[in-house]
């Protein structure tokens, strides 16, 4: 809760406001460019979900590390949410262009799409996990907690998404 | 016996693309080598060390005391001073608020940053209060004896002319020619429409006479310039400005244009404290950024997650752009965060993968990562916005080494 409370006493207006219109612009860019390339809504409350999820999921990744582990969070932290968000926008990109290529945009097959996000869900994870197993063991401590923690909330915000998926793309029957 | 000679028409294309290919296959290797690190110590002739910033940080703490108890005042005088710190790059600012005694209250500015230091210490320090001051009567300002008594500001009158008077304050990029012919940067004070009738009257009160700008405690004289009736504009105000280098013209231009602080406030005490930023050795990260990235496409490649095309072009895709930056950073000697580079360079990798995996995600992929990026090198705060920029640069590269390596892995094939 110190993160918060740092947050709020010591950070500007201008940091506060400007910080938020980033994170808040970010999202409608995005949404923006899917929707000027597939116009379907479903993806569009899908992608928005999956925001509002990865910034819960950092949220808590981050307050649990600080209470329950005592790690403190340090300025360099402020880069996990932007590196999270990116990461998601590569992620929902990746299908956005398995969608455009099967030709989707009339009738979504839904089998295939949720195929292709298992393997990129997979294909992040062990890109994800290789890359930082790799450079864990040349950094130093701070560098170290910084890229476990991100990466963890990373992998944990592409599997909710491949959850989430279903909620928002249903199997026709019959 | 005639003997014929026949010569075949050559094949210019082949001879083209085989010359092309050898060109590319030249430059890659020299910028592998150039971007390796300690291969700057191979070469006298050019020096291309990667120029870290990481030994030119320096932190402070500075104790400011504002003459106020006010909630809105200290709160304005707090966002003007981020503003400020912002502006000029100062890559970490932490801005506390405290209370002091019955009439003051104290702000303690945190600083962690590679800028000068004698900068980051004017746009902390100085509130940068301006107004147009006239010469007092009884003060000699010819006296030999006395050459300084053109700068106090003791030695004028006030006026109402002050820093409401004028919406905005400019200082062109370029030096202008003085009349002793020397080039200096020079301040235009343009004033407020409100305002404009109030000044044309000064400075026709005052024409072809040496007033002041005073600038908290120091005083700038300039001449008023004579004008006529007939002139519908009113002149501007121009003061020369004593900076030499850019970037103290640009610390003075941040001072007139990040806004006005409301109250006096003084530096009382500031206190040295360790460099609070992480730190890598170059030569550790690039030796784990290789075995890292050898490792990652090895495993896909046996574990045949994609196809053994995409994973070769991908990896030389990334392995060119990363070469291709670093040594731009090297040749340019341009200064870099080794932490932050870390991270620019594992997120460009998965960057990479995914547009060479998703051609037809490419578009979005390339436009939305540029306006992401760009909307977090606007709005980010200190080194968020360093950040962005450097990816930026990295996403333009990897289109860049996209199309090389692509056309490179098709021709090679071939001859």
């Amino acid at each position: 809760m110190g993160m918060f409370k740092h947050i709020f006493y010591n950070w500007t207006w201008y940091q506060k406001i400007s910080l938020t219109l980033m994170f808040l612009l970010i999202v409608a860019a995005i949404l923006l460019g899917i929707w000027i390339l597939i116009r379907n809504k479903k993806y569009i409350f899908f992608t928005l979900t999956s925001f509002t999820a990865a910034t819960i999921i950092t949220t808590l990744v981050l307050l649990l590390a600080n209470i329950i582990f005592k790690i403190q969070i340090t300025y360099i932290f402020q880069l996990t949410p932007i590196i999270v968000f990116v990461i998601n926008f590569i992620y929902i990109s990746m299908s956005v262009g398995f969608f455009i290529s099967k030709k989707m945009m009339k009738n979504i097959n839904v089998e295939k799409l949720q195929k292709e996000f298992l393997k990129d869900s997979f294909l992040i994870s062990i890109f994800v996990t290789l890359m930082s197993l790799a450079l864990i063991f040349f950094l130093n401590q701070p560098a170290t907690t910084f890229i476990l923690i991100t990466s963890v909330i990373i992998i944990l915000t592409t599997w909710v998404n491949y959850f989430l998926f279903p909620l928002f793309f249903k199997q026709k029957n019959g | 016996m005639k003997l014929k000679i026949r010569f075949k028409k050559p094949n210019w294309q082949l001879f083209l693309k085989s010359f092309l290919l050898t060109l590319l296959s030249a430059i890659f290797i020299t910028s592998l080598l150039v971007a390796l690190p300690l291969t700057e110590k191979i070469s006298d002739k050019v020096t291309f060390n990667l120029n870290t910033k990481d030994s030119k940080y320096w932190s402070k703490e500075y104790n400011l005391v504002l003459d106020t108890k006010e909630k809105k005042d200290i709160n304005k005088t707090k966002e003007i001073l981020f503003r400020r710190l912002k502006r000029f790059g100062v890559e970490r600012v932490a801005i506390r608020t405290e209370e002091g005694d019955e009439e003051t209250s104290i702000l303690k500015v945190t600083v962690n940053t590679s800028k000068e230091e004698s900068l980051v210490q004017q746009l902390i320090s100085t509130r940068h209060y301006y107004k147009i001051v006239t010469r007092k009567d009884e003060v000699n300002f010819e006296d030999e004896e006395n050459p300084y008594a053109i700068i106090f500001g003791e030695n004028y009158n006030p006026t109402d002319l002050d820093w409401d008077m004028f919406r905005n304050v400019y200082i062109p990029k370029n030096k202008l020619r003085t009349n002793d012919g020397e080039y200096r940067y020079f301040a235009v004070f343009k004033q407020k429409q409100s305002k404009d009738k109030e000044l044309r009257t000064f400075l026709k009160e005052n024409q072809g006479q040496i007033v002041g700008m005073q600038i908290d405690f120091f005083v700038t004289p300039f001449l008023v310039p004579e004008f006529s009736e007939e002139m519908t504009a009113t002149p501007d105000i121009t003061i020369p400005v004593y900076t030499e280098t850019e970037e103290e013209t640009k610390a003075l231009r941040i001072l007139y244009t990040s806004g006005k602080i409301p109250v006096e406030y003084s530096v009382q005490g500031e206190k040295s404290l360790d460099v609070n930023m992480i730190k890598l050795d170059h030569v550790k990260l690039t030796l784990s950024f290789g075995i890292a990235i050898i490792t990652t496409y090895l495993y896909l490649l046996l574990f045949k997650h994609r196809s053994k095309k995409t994973l070769i072009t991908s990896f030389l895709t990334t392995l060119l752009t990363i070469t291709f930056f670093l040594s731009y950073l090297k040749l340019s000697h341009i200064p870099v965060d080794t932490f932050l580079l870390a991270v620019q360079l594992v997120l460009i990798s998965i960057f990479i993968l995914a547009i060479v995996e998703n051609r037809d995600a490419e578009l979005l992929l390339v436009i939305g990562g540029v306006v992401v990026f760009g909307i977090i090198a606007l709005l980010g705060t200190g080194f968020l916005s360093l950040f962005a920029q450097a990816m930026i640069a990295l996403i333009a590269f990897s289109k860049l080494a996209y199309l090389l390596t692509d056309w490179y892995l098709d021709n090679i094939k071939r001859i």
